[in-house]
């Protein structure tokens, strides 16, 4: 049935127009046309700027007026375009104020902030123009139509979820990789096999909103490769995927290419979570581009100082305000919009304090946002992952508003797993705690079992190979002067006086297993950063975010070369997923029927844990269920003495980082010096 | 957009020539999709169709849909190799059957 609203009421240089619908914001294809909508609180006028693709100046620039205005929202149908050839952007006026906060300059033309599709960086790196310059970032019409073929989220538990944090260009983009289509979505779609056969259920991306990897770009110190923008924590368009990361991204169908990934992902039982920026732009601080915000209401879309000046809460020049209610509602319709046209499983927030600072900068006790986000209910069933803190000084691990809603990256855990690891005194209780889920910082009863999500390492910081091949992060290759990059690391080299290098280099192999041996067996939800489980390493740079070569890509010949390491996370993994006692302790239902505490602590002798001490064992019992992890962090080999059983069941050894760990059949193993094993028991008679 | 249509006993072809942009694929849907019947059989020949845009892989879909919906057997043929990876890579693969040239087309329809 034709629609009274498919029909032109306005003119403009022979542009058919009507007024538009406010809601929803963005371009939407309706009837005939396309609906733009956009608000600014404090402009004096808009208009719509039309290009051809790849054209610098628009065919026409068509104003709102005023029957195109209600309240803040400018809003008007042009009919008859034709979308795929179309680029669009706003020029807005108002004031320059710089003290009152208004940036407003009718020469720019900006980035609708609701744009579902940007170009201008369609393929990697490849962003000049003739002239040398840079092509201008513009707004696309995305026609929003996937056939889903009946895809849904997961909504897999999250005590049963194993993240595996990846960079989508990372991932693939070296050589190695073997994919036809390096770097892109296409080709982590190929590498589904692999991340199905480590046995992993869930990929948390690094930012896949549209960024420029050209910002602030640079030679390297020997000026042999360009430093980029290569992680992405700096977003240009919250709705819209990066083209670059799409090998049809030159053909503008990095949308349809990003659904199909996570359609297939799904498929293969693989959750899709999303690490978002919502805390700064791409606009920088006083200095930066216009690009977007800045230019359509500075005052709303930043926290400013009353002079007029950017916070800089999140370290990189500017602060989104995120708690003023046009923001708030515009971070609500983007996760919604992920959530529901994506179907995105949940979401990571990078420097999630900025969420819950009020718009003076100062923390709020409710953050509206982000108990907005917690009760939302097209949210209602994802995974809201807070990274608790912030440039800015506030520290929330432990302290993150919830609702019972959020959970948060356990830095604690990192850095207390790290000390034992090395051998630090004094890390058994902390780390005891941390692998029961770290009750002593989440109280379960307010934060449930899995309020921590229990990561050794991240993109942020060492490899876990070069956690345990470095003293010092070896950050020269950014330009720096090795100043970028966290100094604590907790790292060791493992160089033991008079050993080989050959010996260093085993020992930092099993290094790498007791890491996973712990990360794999806490209880809470861990997250394994891509390129562990084959030993990758990133030559001892701790803050890889510029470098776009295979400092940080991953190396796939290190697979083969440490098939070891792939090994021993996969059965691991397969451990984790088979035994529910290591994903949900029972512990709100008192001991087990055996009448075993669901988790227990102890230390050479069963039962005698030593709090101050190198060694560890930890034992997660269910039912029928029985799981004792030993950690001996010690310079010297000890006998493990083991819990005893009840009738009909017995230890025997499922794993251990080191082959020279024994069972010695009396109820105690001998684990050598620095080494993890993992002893199981079921009802089966003993082999 | 160039578009011919032949008959082969009762199947029908439809060569494509040119590219499949936001109007060549407009032409493409409105010859195409009306005339899709039920009990019909249908090849989409994209020998010389060397550029498939977003609005030219949704009518390629729509034309599948309707030809499930109808029960109409379609299938398309002598797809580039660049048109194919974007089809796989934008998720359309299993939509329509396809085969290397109009003639292994036929032998499989006739």
């Amino acid at each position: 049935m034709l629609r009274v609203d498919s029909y032109p009421t306005h003119e403009y240089e022979g542009m058919k127009l009507r007024p538009g619908h406010v809601l929803p914001f963005g371009a939407t294809i309706v009837e005939g046309g396309v609906n733009f909508s956009i608000s600014s609180s404090n402009a004096t006028s808009c208009s719509l700027a039309l290009f051809r693709r790849h054209e610098p100046e628009p065919y026409v620039v068509i104003p709102f007026n005023d029957g195109f205005r209600i309240g803040d929202v400018f809003a008007m149908i042009v009919y008859d375009l034709d979308y795929e050839d179309t680029e669009y952007g706003y020029i807005f006026d108002g004031p320059n104020d710089f003290t009152a906060g208004h940036w407003f300059d009718p020469t720019k033309i900006l980035i609708d902030p609701y744009t579902k599709i940007i170009s201008g960086r369609g393929v990697w790196g490849e962003g000049s123009q003739e002239d040398g310059e840079l092509r201008p970032l513009r707004s696309r019409i995305l026609q929003n139509d996937f056939d889903w073929q009946g895809d849904a989220p997961l909504e897999t538990p999250f005590e049963d979820l194993v993240i595996y944090e990846m960079h989508v260009r990372g991932q693939t983009a070296h050589p190695s990789s073997g994919v036809k289509y390096p770097g892109t979505f296409a080709a982590v779609r190929e590498k589904i096999p692999y991340l199905k056969d480590l046995g992993i259920n869930a990929v948390e991306l690094l930012p896949i909103y549209e960024f420029d990897e050209f910002e602030n770009w640079r030679y390297s110190p020997d000026g042999s490769t360009k430093l980029m923008n290569y992680w992405g924590y700096s977003t240009v368009g919250f709705f819209a995927p990066k083209a670059g990361f799409a090998a049809t991204g030159h053909l503008g169908m990095q949308a349809d290419e990003f659904k199909t990934l996570v359609r297939d992902l799904h498929g293969n039982g693989l959750e899709v979570l999303l690490d978002v920026v919502f805390n700064h732009t791409a606009e920088g601080n006083e200095n930066g581009p216009y690009i977007s915000f800045r230019g359509i209401d500075n005052k709303t879309y930043y926290m400013l100082t009353p002079d007029g000046w950017y916070y800089n809460f999140s370290g990189t020049g500017n602060t989104l305000n995120c708690n003023n209610p046009v923001v708030r509602n515009m971070i609500l319709d983007c996760l919604r919009y992920w959530a529901s046209e994506y179907h995105i499983d949940g979401f990571r927030f990078d420097l999630a304090s900025i969420l819950g600072r009020d718009q003076t900068g100062a923390p709020m006790d409710s953050p509206p946002l982000l108990e907005n986000l917690a009760f939302d209910p097209v949210l209602g069933k994802c995974k809201l992952i807070a990274e608790a803190w912030d440039a800015g000084g506030m520290y929330q691990v432990g302290t993150f508003p919830s609702w019972g809603r959020w959970c948060e990256w356990n830095g604690k855990y990192r850095d207390d797993v790290r000390r034992f690891l090395r051998g630090d005194p004094g890390m058994t209780w902390v780390t005891a705690q941390g692998m029961q889920g770290s009750p002593h910082i989440y109280d379960p009863r307010y934060r449930g079992n899995c309020a921590s999500v229990n990561f050794i390492t991240a993109h942020d910081g060492f490899t876990m190979m070069d956690l345990f091949t470095y003293n010092e992060k070896q950050n020269l290759a950014n330009g720096e002067d090795n100043r970028d990059g966290s100094n604590d690391n907790y790292s060791w080299d493992c160089r033991v006086p008079g050993a080989t290098e050959e010996e260093t280099n085993a020992l930092r192999r099993k290094m790498v297993k007791n890491a996973l041996t712990i990360l794999l067996t806490s209880l809470g939800v861990p997250m394994l950063l891509a390129g562990d489980e084959f030993g990758n390493s990133q030559r001892g740079n701790n803050n890889t975010y510029c470098q776009d070569n295979d400092i940080s890509w991953l190396n796939w010949e290190d697979l083969e070369r440490n098939r070891d390491i792939f090994e021993y996370a996969q059965k691991l993994i397969a451990l984790r997923k088979s035994r529910r006692c290591l994903r949900s302790p029972s512990s709100d239902h008192g001991d087990t029927k055996n009448g075993y505490p669901p988790v227990s602590y102890h230390g050479v002798e069963p039962w005698k844990a030593d709090m101050n001490g190198k060694m560890l064992g930890m034992m997660f019992c269910g039912d029928d269920d029985f799981v004792y992890v030993g950690m001996n962090m010690h310079w010297e080999g000890n006998d493990f003495g083991l819990p005893d059983l009840p009738g009909g069941f017995y230890w025997s050894m499922y794993v251990a980082s080191d082959e020279a760990v024994t069972d010695k059949g009396d109820g105690a193993v001998y684990v050598t010096p620095r080494s993890t094993m993992i002893m199981t028991a079921t009802k089966d008679p003993r082999p | 957009m160039n578009i011919e249509e032949s008959h082969v006993e009762d199947v029908r072809i439809v060569k494509l020539t040119g590219k499949m942009d936001v109007i060549g694929s407009r032409t493409v849907q409105d010859a195409l999709i009306p005339s899709i019947s039920a009990g019909g059989k249908l090849i989409i020949d994209m020998t010389d169709c060397g550029y498939v845009a977003s609005s030219g892989l949704r009518v390629l879909l729509i034309a599948a849909k309707q030809a499930a919906l109808v029960g109409c057997r379609a299938v398309l043929s002598g797809v580039q190799p660049l048109v194919w990876d974007v089809i796989v890579m934008t998720g359309f693969e299993g939509v329509l059957a396809t085969y290397p040239t109009q003639a292994d087309a036929i032998a499989e329809l006739g």
